[in-house]
């Protein structure tokens, strides 16, 4: 068990872009960051100042590559591979055989996840949320779309489920 | 495509396994439907030419290739190509997506994976490691429980173990194990006979017990049949560094 003073844990998995942004944000954080890729090369995207980031090289949706990194303590995980059934697998991973408190996967594709919500994976669909910012924006209506409002609404039950 | 009465098997993945498998049924039974989908443009004309129409291009994990194929109606869905994730997600999306019911079977590749593959709700889970390791364990013993029979709704499941040497319970009565009171040893195989133990019965070395027993009980057996040096697990104890 973690001390109760110690830095909460993320576990990210998919160190592409959203996945190095990520960890330098959550790192800045101060979170204690563990990065999980399946090529030494990506890791090349974290900053090189990353204090408390740590990389692990390996495939995610392998359990005892996530107990290497860590994941029995990890308080988040997100899965942001470039694979919808790879983050998939992953988090379901995380979340029944780990119970990580928060468990976030990206799927591109809309259909699986419709699919995936309704099986109580909390997912990011990028193809809805960025289909709708270009549609609102072309069409003069700049609200917020309506795929964002739904992640953060969702999102927000998430972690208040978490707190209560 | 031709649509017969009958059984409707929608298989997954166009490797060998899926070739062979695709192969089987239609030779099986000529009232068997067969679809066999593959997702790579060139492996499927391949298939094509050998098999005919019942090789679908596509990819077998997306709803819309699955409507196409009428996955509503299927019986049974085979997810077997050689990616443990996407044989997941295709049983999950061919469950969840669609109306009825159906039987979903899943190869895995990775035997760590057979449990989570029947806790995320695959009917039948097929792992090749697994009954290569379990054949294995029939010509040279294994140190390690092997899994015989999935979890039924008591979370009981049949486990296989040939007691080493140095086992810890040499000497004394299976009840020495302590195992959980639903858990139970029922069967020793001992000189290639078969009996009933009781809770009093000595175990020797070389013997083959089967035993019905919990996550937990499977644990106490381990520890009182091969010690304090059982084979790795995945999930206790959680060696965080």
């Amino acid at each position: 068990m973690a001390a109760p003073d110690s830095p909460k844990r993320i576990c990210i998995m998919g160190c592409g872009r959203v996945g190095a942004q990520l960890a330098q944000q959550f790192a800045e954080q101060n979170y204690d960051v563990r990065v999980i890729d399946s090529q030494n090369d990506a890791f090349r995207r974290l900053p090189d100042d990353g204090k408390q980031m740590r990389t692990i090289l390996g495939d995610g949706t392998d359990p005892t590559v996530l107990v290497s990194a860590g994941i029995a303590s990890a308080s988040i995980f997100v899965a942001v591979t470039n694979g919808d059934n790879r983050n998939i697998m992953a988090s379901q991973v995380a979340q029944h055989l780990f119970g990580v408190p928060q468990v976030i996967c990206r799927i591109y594709d809309p259909k699986r996840h419709e699919i995936y919500k309704g099986l109580g994976i909390h997912s990011i669909c990028p193809t809805l949320i960025g289909a709708d910012a270009i549609y609102f924006d072309l069409m003069g209506d700049h609200l917020v779309p309506d795929a964002a409002i739904d992640a953060i609404v969702e999102h927000q039950h998430t972690i208040e489920e978490h707190r209560s | 495509m031709t649509r017969k009465k009958g059984q409707y098997f929608i298989i997954g993945g166009g490797g060998r396994v899926g070739y062979f498998l695709t192969r089987s049924l239609l030779e099986a039974d000529t009232d068997y439907e067969v679809v066999l989908l593959e997702r790579d443009e060139g492996r499927a004309k391949q298939l094509k030419r050998e098999l005919g129409d019942v090789v679908v291009r596509g990819d077998a994990c997306e709803v819309a290739t699955l409507e196409n194929v009428g996955c509503a109606r299927a019986d049974y869905l085979l997810a077997v190509t050689g990616e443990d994730e996407d044989n997941l997600v295709m049983c999950q999306v061919a469950k969840a997506g669609f109306a009825g019911h159906r039987r979903t079977i899943a190869r895995v590749n990775n035997s760590a994976n057979i449990k989570l593959f029947y806790d995320l709700g695959t009917d039948i889970v097929v792992s090749p490691t697994n009954d290569i390791l379990k054949t294995i364990g029939e010509e040279v013993p294994l140190w390690r429980v092997i899994d015989i029979t999935p979890p039924t709704n008591e979370g009981l499941h049949l486990v296989e173990v040939r007691v080493p040497e140095n086992a810890p319970i040499l000497g004394k009565p299976i009840s020495a194990m302590g195992l959980p009171a639903d858990n139970s040893v029922t069967l020793l195989v001992r000189d290639k006979r078969n009996s009933v133990p009781t809770t009093q019965t000595l175990l020797q070395p070389a013997d083959k017990i089967f035993a019905l027993v919990s996550e937990a009980g499977k644990h106490q057996l381990e520890h009182a049949i091969l010690g304090e040096h059982p084979s790795p697990r995945i999930l206790t104890p959680p060696t965080d560094e």
